[in-house]
């Protein structure tokens, strides 16, 4: 039962438009179309609107195809790296060496992600059931919000204490393309360690002993699991800040649209992803309320319902 | 004779009373930075008894060696009220319960506004020197401030040909019609496009909606380099990409309203093209 | 031609002895039956072949071949497993369940799919989520993705637990067409008749080694019955073949 490929053809075409209307939208309301003749149009399109584009894309991307690999190795529909406090460590990292005085940010944003992943397999272990992971996931992200708040207060600029709901929401505001470019070779990075998952994320879905079985070494998937999603996840909540339910929402909505084959499941997810987030960035531009709303509101305004419906569904199936 | 000497000594006694009231304060406390600084500019030394802690803020003040010799408050009310003062002086803002408490407790209290344009700084200053009984050095501390300014100011060209400027600060804070800020650009000769684009007083612009305005000179508030999110925005490749130039002013030359306003308009000017 | 072999195989885990020098062989065209009480160490024994135990002592050849010296894609070529309880995580299809067999060759030929489906009688319930089917479905479709694989070699861990009497014969069947066609097939059963009716040969552990190796008929007798399965049993006739029936257990 093969399925045709216009889900990925319309999220193409989605995100085409989208990123057209991102190049389109900001404050000075000066439109791209006068690219050519003003070298003002030009500046303010190219280095302010574009880099914060590609960054949601980037960013989007990540969290789509992370949760999509998350899922399938946990095999938990509500895993997620939000959900599982893997976004607020590394959250906890980046601010660590940000406000302390280091330029590598994304250093600090990689190492808080690896440590998460490392701290879920030792509080849950293996073979946890879906509330074990769920609640070493909480447990995990309050105390790294908990952490950064502190080190946010204990940081040597006046300024920094305020900035909390940057990196708890997120936001691609202002971001330049230095930054973009610190984060992208990591990102990138990460999405090629992830597709070496596929094959053996497949095997999964009846089973560790089965994938065993079929051929597949479960440690090498493990670890390429970890290290794609802390390679991406990290960088990009270096940039952006923590955001929210994309990864737990994604991958259910493609899953829906293009079966279970990681093969095709995790490229949808990470399309998907990043038509999402850049949707939810233009309706932060969009909508009239003039301080800057961070990107984190929109994206837990439609996922946190979903997740509530979610856990339901599963309440019935038990 | 008796109604004479009775009017004698009622008089005298009036004299003496006005007198103890009109008394200089001997204990002054400041607990604000700007009241530090003018405390600091107005009082005799030997008078204050203990500045804010943000006197001692490199970044912030230009009193550092008075902050190295005093002790330091941090405006809470036990802690001043243990100093014995005759006089506290905070800020518009910065006041808080301890004001309440403080005047509950008998201890008079000056507060210091924060001034929208020069003329309500000259009367800041002079209603501050009249309180600390030293009317003659607020005068004096005015002319220095008018003399300094007349220095930098610029006949008023017609206003198509007088440079374009704003202050952009972390996070994109700016500062339009009734402020200290504009009041100063205008001064110097420039225009404040923040004005031009509709703010009054502290406004929020946008990387991008700043960019638009074309600024040719952009003042850019520093307060330390500790890095922040707010202050990678003024590090943004774009901030200069209209072709504007970039001065930096460090918050401390004009957080306040007093003569340091003089070396703050001279450096705007010498930036000006 | 023996396809896989256990010579001299231990495994202690914990401090306990799960298996002592346990040696056995299966060859192409035969099926064999590996029962024993709980615990004998039966799963053990299959877990160490597919490679997802190491033995302590002993060695496993698959082909002639030690185990651990071909890595794990050739092995998963060469044998198929079906653990004891397999589930899906996903509402994954039925064809897409059984299309996973496919993976060691990496091709999705869905001829060998098709086939297999079609062995277990299963053909047109394809498009089926395999966590809507009944126990009885799933385990048919589980045991079709074995034969996809199409390795010539199966080991099978209790296939026929929780099944109703209809579907265990059905896999007992499948098994034996698989074995006449030419595979090895290794099935753990506990239930004695039938495996002492489907199988070639029996082999019986007990603690964890091998206590007695042969046809049914031949090794099923009262003392063995009594001593390591703890039963006593009721004999008969049924077309001719030997049939018992447990009867009672003994302390």
């Amino acid at each position: 039962m093969k399925r045709p490929p216009w889900p990925e053809f319309l999220l193409l075409l989605a995100l085409a438009g989208l990123v057209a209307l991102s190049c389109s939208l900001g404050a000075s309301h000066i439109s791209p179309l006068r690219l050519f003749e003003s070298p003002l149009a030009r500046q303010i399109v190219i280095e302010i609107r574009l880099p914060r584009t590609v960054l949601a894309l980037l960013v989007g991307a990540s969290l789509g195809l992370s949760g999509a690999v998350l899922q399938a190795l946990l095999r938990n529909p509500l895993a997620d790296p939000g959900v599982l406090g893997i976004s607020a460590t590394s959250s906890l990292g980046a601010v660590l060496v940000f406000y302390f005085g280091f330029h590598f940010v994304v250093a600090g944003g990689i190492a808080g992600s690896l440590a998460a992943v490392l701290i879920l397999i030792l509080l849950a272990g293996r073979h946890a059931g879906t509330l074990t992971l769920l609640l070493a996931g909480v447990a995990l992200s309050s105390f790294a919000v908990a952490l950064t708040s502190l080190a946010l207060n204990l940081a040597p600029s006046p300024l920094a204490a305020y900035e909390i709901l940057f990196w708890l929401l997120g936001s691609v505001a202002d971001r330049s393309w230095p930054q973009v470019a610190m984060v992208a070779p990591f990102i990138l990075g990460g999405w090629a360690v992830l597709a070496t998952t596929v094959r053996g994320l497949d095997a999964l879905t009846l089973g560790e002993d089965v994938a065993h079985s079929l051929g597949v070494d479960l440690r090498r998937l493990r670890w390429a699991a970890v290290a794609g999603t802390a390679l991406c996840v990290g960088g990009s909540v270096s940039a952006a800040g923590a955001i929210g339910f994309v990864g737990l929402v994604v991958p259910h909505m493609m899953r829906a649209l293009v079966g279970h084959g990681s093969a095709r499941l995790l490229p949808a997810c990470a399309l998907a992803g990043a038509v999402l987030l850049l949707a939810a960035d233009i309706a932060v531009r969009l909508l009239p309320l003039g301080t800057d709303l961070k990107l984190g509101v929109t994206t837990a305004l439609v996922g946190a319902p979903f997740f509530l419906a979610q856990i339901l569904k599963m309440r019935e199936r038990q | 004779m008796k109604s004479r000497r009775a009017k004698f000594l009622a008089a005298a006694l009036l004299l003496l009373l006005a007198s103890a009231a009109a008394a200089e304060p001997r204990r002054i406390v400041s607990a604000n930075l700007c009241a530090d600084r003018l405390v600091a500019a107005l009082a005799d030394p030997d008078k204050v008894v203990s500045l804010s802690y943000h006197a001692a803020d490199p970044a912030l003040s230009t009193i550092l060696e008075r902050a190295a010799r005093l002790p330091l408050n941090h405006g809470d009310a036990e802690e001043i009220a243990a100093l014995h003062p005759d006089l506290v002086v905070f800020g518009q803002y910065t006041g808080g319960a301890a004001v309440n408490m403080l005047q509950g407790l008998g201890i008079p209290v000056h507060i210091l506004p924060v001034p929208r344009d020069l003329a309500e700084t000259r009367s800041a200053i002079r209603d501050l020197a009249a309180r600390l009984g030293v009317p003659e050095r607020g005068e004096n501390l005015v002319r220095e401030i008018d003399d300094g300014l007349a220095r930098f100011s610029r006949d008023h060209k017609p206003a198509n040909g007088r440079p374009r400027a704003i202050i952009y600060s972390a996070g994109g804070w700016t500062y339009g019609a009734h402020s200290i800020d504009d009041d100063i650009l205008r001064k110097v000769g420039a225009v404040n496009i923040s004005t031009l684009a509709g703010i009054d007083g502290i406004g929020n612009l946008s990387l991008e909606q700043m960019v638009a305005l074309q600024p040719q000179l952009i003042v850019v508030e520093t307060i330390g380099n500790q890095p922040s999110l707010e202050t990678q925005l003024l590090q943004h490749p774009a901030l200069l990409s209209g072709g504007a130039k970039r001065l930096d002013m460090p918050m401390r030359l004009w957080q306040c309203q007093d003569a340091a306003l003089v070396e703050a308009a001279r450096r705007i000017s010498e930036a000006l093209p | 031609m023996s396809r896989l072999q256990w010579d001299q195989v231990s495994l202690i885990k914990q401090g306990r002895s799960i298996l002592d020098q346990v040696s056995m062989s299966v060859a192409s065209g035969e099926m064999i039956g590996l029962v024993g009480p709980n615990g004998a160490g039966k799963t053990a024994l299959l877990r160490l072949a597919v490679g997802l135990e190491r033995p302590d002592q002993g060695r496993i050849l698959l082909d002639g071949e030690p185990l651990n010296r071909l890595d794990a894609r050739q092995r998963a070529r060469r044998l198929a497993f079906l653990p004891q309880q397999a589930e899906a995580a996903w509402p994954i299809s039925v064809e897409d369940a059984v299309g996973l067999g496919r993976l060691p060759h990496g091709d999705r030929n869905p001829e060998a799919v098709a086939e297999a489906l079609a062995a277990v009688d299963m053909a047109e319930h394809g498009d089926r989520q395999l966590t809507r089917l009944s126990g009885g479905e799933r385990a048919l479709v589980l045991l079709a993705r074995a034969l996809a694989v199409r390795a010539g070699l199966l080991l099978l861990d209790e296939p026929t637990a929780s099944l109703d009497p209809a579907h265990q014969l059905q896999v007992m069947e499948v098994l034996r067409r698989r074995a006449e066609a030419g595979d090895a097939v290794v099935v753990v059963l506990h239930d004695l008749a039938l495996a002492a009716r489907c199988c070639d040969r029996l082999l019986v552990l007990h603690q964890g080694r091998l206590a007695a190796e042969g046809s049914g008929a031949a090794i099923l007798d009262d003392p063995l019955l009594r001593q390591v399965f703890r039963i006593t049993v009721e004999r008969g006739h049924v077309d001719g073949k030997p049939v018992f029936l447990p009867s009672s257990w003994v302390a």
